[in-house]
C-alpha cells in the first residue's frame, strides 16, 4: 500500500498528468496487491460507463458553441444594461453574465475562457484595473458549476446514484447567493475606487433585452424541462446544444461550419481529460475500498466527533485543501466513498451534500496557488499569477460565508428540490 | 522516425474525425430519443444504448488527441520551475509511466477479452462486450507508441547534437 500512495504522491507533484499519475499508480497498487489484470480495465470502462456522464460532453459543447457563436456576448451586454448602473457596473455585470450563462454550460472552464475574455476587455477598457477584473472573473466561474446545469453535480450524481435533476434544483439558492455576496464584494470596492458605472435607461434595457432574449432564456428552458419532467438531465444537455446552434446558425448568424467542426472536436477532448481522470479514478478508489483504506479514513473522521456540525467542518477543510490541488472530478471519485459512509451516519441529506461537496470544490478551483481557474484567467486575461493571487483573496471570503451558510443551513440547498420535485 | 511521425499524425487526424462525428452523433441519438417519446410516445432503448456505447469511444479516444496535444490535466507548477537535466529526467519519466498505464490498459483488454468476447455479458443483442473496451486499448496502444516515439525521438536528437558539437 505505501508503494501506491508514494508513487500517486509523487508523479502528481513531478507534474505527470493526474489521470495517468492516478491511473498508473492504481495498476501498481493492483500488480502489488495481486489483483487480477482484468480488473483495471473493467473498472476503468465501468467508471465512465453510465448514461449521466453522457450529459458532460454535451454541456461543455453548448458552452463553446455559445462562446463561438458569440451568444455569451449578448448575455454580457443584457448584464451590462440590467446592472451596469450599480457602482462598479461591468463587475455586477460580469458576474450576472456568469449566472446566466452557468444556466446553460455548467463548467467554471468554459465561463473562464469565453465569457471570461469578453468581460476582462470591457472592464480593462473601461477604467477597472486588470487584477480586479481578472480577479471578480476567476470568482465569479465558481457559480457556473453550482447553479444549473453543472458538471461536478452530474459526476457526484452518478458516483453516489443521487437524483441529478435534485442536486440540479439544489444548486439554484446557492448560486444564486453566492452572485449577491460577490456583487455586495464588488459594491464595496466599487465605492471605495470610484469605480465607474453606466447611466439607467428603461428603453436601453427593454432594447437589449429584446436583442438577447433567445439567449437569456435557455437557463429557463433547461430548467422548466427538469421541473415539468420533460426531459432528463442527459436529455436536457442535447437540447442545450440543439437550442445554442439553431440560435447561433439562424438568428444570430455568427457559426460557420469550421468553427462548428472546431467546437464539436474541443468539447469531445475537454471531456476526455475528466472523463480519463474519472475512470482512473475509480481504478484508484477500487483499491482503497479492497484494501480497507477508504473504512479506516471514515472511521478516523468519525472517531474525531459525533457532532455532524464538526465533522461537516473538518469535511469541509478537507475538501478545500484537496480542491486546490486536485481536479473536482478526481476528488469526486476518490473522496465520495470514504465520505458517503459517514454522511450517511450522521443522517446529513445526500442532496444537500452533494452541493455542499462542489462548492467547496469549485472554492478550491479560485483558491491559490493551484487553482485551475486562475490559471485559466491568468491566461486569457494576460495578468501575473501573482497579481491575481493577491486580487482573488478578499473574493474569497462571499464564497466561504456562503459556502458556511449552506452547510450550515441545509434548507437553502434541500428547500427548492423538495418544493419542485417532491411536491 | 519521419515515416513514424507521419503515421502517428494521420491516426490522430483520423481519431479527430471519428471524435467529431461522435459528439455530433450522441446529439442526434438523444434528441431524436427526446422526439419520440415526448412527440410520437414511443422509445427505443437501443437509442440511448448506442449513445452510451458512442460516449465510451469519445472518452477513450479523446485521450488520443489530448496527448498528441499535450493537453492532459497536470499539476505542473513544480514541474515548470525544473530546469535543465532535472526538467529532461522528470520529462522521461512522465514518458515511461504513460508507455506502462498504456501497457497495463492493453494487458487488461486482453485478460478480458475472453470473459467480454461473446454476447453474454452484452446489453445489446449480437453486439460483444469487447466493442465497449476496445477504445480503452487502443488508447492504450496509442499511449505506449507516442510515449516511446517521443522517448526515441529526444534520445535521437541528443545523439545527433553530441555528433553535430564533436565535429
Amino acid at each position: 500500500m505505501i508503494i501506491f500512495f508514494v508513487s500517486f504522491i509523487v508523479l502528481l507533484l513531478i507534474g505527470a498528468p493526474i489521470s495517468i499519475s492516478i491511473g498508473a499508480s492504481a495498476v501498481l497498487g493492483c500488480i502489488n496487491l495481486g489483483y487480477p489484470i482484468m480488473v483495471i480495465g473493467q473498472k476503468m470502462v465501468s467508471g465512465i460507463d453510465s448514461f449521466l456522464l453522457i450529459a458532460i460532453p454535451l454541456f461543455i459543447l453548448a458552452g463553446n458553441l455559445m462562446n463561438a457563436g458569440k451568444i455569451t456576448e449578448k448575455i454580457f451586454d443584457f448584464a451590462k444594461r440590467l446592472v451596469g448602473w450599480i457602482p462598479g457596473g461591468l463587475g455586477h455585470a460580469n458576474i450576472v453574465a456568469s449566472l446566466i450563462f452557468a444556466g446553460m454550460s455548467g463548467s467554471a472552464a468554459a465561463d473562464a475562457g469565453g465569457l471570461g475574455t469578453i468581460e476582462m476587455e470591457a472592464m480593462t477598457t473601461n477604467g477597472y484595473d486588470k487584477e480586479f477584473s481578472a480577479s471578480v472573473t476567476a470568482a465569479s466561474t465558481v457559480i457556473g458549476p453550482i447553479f444549473p446545469p453543472s458538471i461536478p453535480l452530474i459526476i457526484y450524481g452518478s458516483v453516489a446514484s443521487v437524483s441529478v435533476s435534485q442536486l440540479f434544483m439544489g444548486g439554484v439558492l446557492p448560486g444564486l447567493l453566492m452572485a449577491v455576496a460577490l456583487m455586495v464584494l464588488v459594491l464595496i470596492f466599487a465605492v471605495k475606487r470610484k469605480y465607474p458605472r453606466f447611466p439607467f435607461s428603461l428603453r436601453l434595457l427593454w432594447t437589449q433585452f429584446l436583442q438577447s432574449i433567445l439567449s437569456i432564456i435557455t437557463p429557463l428552458i433547461i430548467l422548466s424541462g427538469f421541473v415539468f419532467g420533460w426531459f432528463t438531465p442527459t436529455e436536457a444537455s442535447s437540447v442545450a446544444v440543439a437550442y445554442a446552434l439553431v440560435i447561433a446558425v439562424f438568428v444570430y448568424r455568427t457559426l460557420d461550419w469550421k468553427t462548428f467542426k472546431k467546437c464539436l472536436l474541443e468539447s469531445a477532448i475537454t471531456s476526455a481529460n475528466t472523463l480519463f481522470i474519472i475512470g482512473t479514478s475509480m481504478l484508484f478508489s477500487y483499491v482503497l475500498i479492497k484494501e480497507g483504506v477508504s473504512l479506516q479514513i471514515a472511521n478516523f473522521i468519525l472517531g474525531i466527533s459525533d457532532n455532524p456540525y464538526l465533522i461537516l467542518l473538518v469535511i469541509n477543510v478537507l475538501l478545500l485543501a484537496l480542491g486546490m490541488f486536485m481536479e473536482p472530478g478526481a476528488i469526486l471519485t476518490l473522496m465520495l466513498p470514504v465520505l458517503l459512509p459517514i454522511v450517511k451516519v450522521l443522517g446529513i441529506d445526500l442532496v444537500h451534500f452533494g452541493v455542499v461537496m462542489v462548492l467547496n470544490l469549485m472554492i478550491g478551483q479560485v483558491t491559490p496557488p493551484f487553482g485551475v481557474c486562475l490559471f485559466i484567467v491568468s491566461d486569457v486575461g494576460e495578468v501575473p499569477l501573482n497579481r491575481l493571487y493577491r486580487g482573488i483573496l478578499p473574493f474569497l471570503i462571499p464564497l466561504l460565508i456562503v459556502l458556511a451558510l449552506c452547510t450550515y443551513v441545509p434548507q437553502l440547498v434541500t428547500w427548492l428540490p423538495n418544493m419542485l420535485l417532491h411536491g | 522516425m519521419k515515416f513514424t511521425k507521419k503515421l502517428l499524425d494521420a491516426f490522430v487526424s483520423l481519431i479527430s474525425v471519428l471524435l467529431m462525428c461522435l459528439v455530433a452523433g450522441i446529439v442526434l441519438l438523444m434528441l431524436n430519443e427526446l422526439f419520440l417519446r415526448n412527440i410520437l410516445n414511443k422509445s427505443f432503448r437501443g437509442m440511448t444504448e448506442l449513445a452510451g456505447f458512442m460516449f465510451l469511444w469519445m472518452a477513450f479516444l479523446g485521450i488520443i488527441v489530448l496527448d498528441d496535444q499535450g493537453r492532459l490535466i497536470a499539476l505542473d507548477i513544480f514541474y515548470l520551475q525544473t530546469k535543465g537535466k532535472a526538467r529532461t529526467g522528470l520529462w522521461f519519466v512522465h514518458k515511461i509511466v504513460a508507455a506502462c498505464l498504456g501497457v497495463g490498459m492493453v494487458v487488461a483488454f486482453a485478460g478480458l477479452y475472453p470473459y467480454v468476447s461473446t454476447e453474454f455479458y452484452s446489453s445489446m443483442p449480437k453486439f460483444a462486450k469487447a466493442w465497449q473496451y476496445l477504445p480503452m486499448a487502443i488508447a492504450g496502444v496509442y499511449l505506449t507508441i507516442k510515449a516511446i516515439y517521443d522517448i526515441v525521438e529526444r534520445l535521437l536528437s541528443r545523439s545527433d547534437l553530441l555528433a553535430k558539437e564533436s565535429t
